[in-house]
């Protein structure tokens, strides 16, 4: 088996590829988190992170992809509702 | 035949049952106050903020957001294994998933050590007096839901949950994965935005 087919594996798995999109997302973050983020365009992704990190979580973690929409709809308002406010605090 | 929304909501399952999800929705409430809180007090001390946010030693912060990250992925893949049958490959992920769980208590122990050989406490400016009561609360959290983990192991050791009986386990999952989700947004917002 050669390396390339094992990637292939790995990410095959709705977990693995979850788990390394979180990783790397987090890593965006500390990036960002390293320069001066109290610009728009810094708040506004990182706001988009933890609307994507928060997301991944609730469909592929939770497996609420599978779930009635009145359970996965509310989870995904939450993390948008906190995700935006956030944002737009950041201008006053 | 005719495939309604209600029709299909109803074929759709909830992992962990309804009586979880309205738990998970009152935590999940709780935490939302306290972000509001958070934002509104550093609207009114936008100093004490900047200065605090960059005291903190965000190394901690990291290494948090991976075990609980990577906790998140053990318990999923735990029920997963559960449900296809496989009970000790699941009580072995089960195990990292306590092990990752343990590692940030530990984390937070020497995060709060770390603030306090820097002059940092709870009284120090308005911006710690949050940091600290949001930290706090939701470590807490991870303390109540590492004893229910504890609980679920003893259920998954005895076959009390099963490939057949998993409900509860999946409930147990969700739990810990709201914990995630609530420092997801912690995770930025006490370290990362100034």
């Amino acid at each position: 088996m050669n390396m390339k087919s094992i990637i292939k594996q790995i990410l095959r798995n709705n977990l693995n590829r979850t788990l390394l999109i979180l990783f790397f997302c987090t890593l965006i973050t500390t990036l960002l988190g390293e320069k001066d983020v109290s610009s728009s365009i810094g708040y506004f992704m990182i706001c988009a992170i933890i609307f994507i990190k928060g997301s991944l979580v609730i469909l592929e973690f939770m497996e609420l992809k599978s779930a009635p929409s009145y359970i996965y709809i509310p989870m995904l308002v939450y993390v948008l509702l906190f995700s935006m406010l956030i944002f737009i605090m950041s201008f006053f | 035949m005719q495939v309604t929304k209600s029709n299909l909501n109803n074929q759709r399952k909830i992992p962990g049952g309804i009586p979880i999800w309205i738990f998970i929705f009152a935590e999940m409430v709780e935490f939302g106050l306290f972000f509001i809180v958070f934002i509104v007090v550093k609207q009114y001390f936008p100093e004490d903020f900047r200065e605090g946010i960059n005291k903190l030693n965000i190394n901690f912060a990291i290494i948090n957001t991976i075990f609980l990250i990577t906790s998140s992925y053990f318990i999923a893949q735990s029920v997963k294994l559960l449900r296809e049958g496989s009970q000790k490959a699941a009580i072995k992920k089960l195990l990292v998933t306590l092990l990752l769980a343990f590692a940030y208590c530990i984390s937070k122990y020497f995060e709060y050590e770390w603030n306090e050989q820097n002059g940092i406490g709870i009284n120090t400016n308005y911006f710690f007096t949050c940091y600290y009561y949001l930290t706090f609360n939701h470590l807490l959290h991870v303390l109540i839901a590492i004893f229910i983990l504890i609980i679920s192991l003893i259920q998954l050791i005895t076959g009390n949950y099963n490939k057949n009986n998993s409900n509860g386990y999946e409930g147990v999952a969700s739990y810990w994965h709201m914990i995630d989700l609530v420092w997801l947004i912690l995770f930025p917002l006490l370290y990362i935005l100034v």
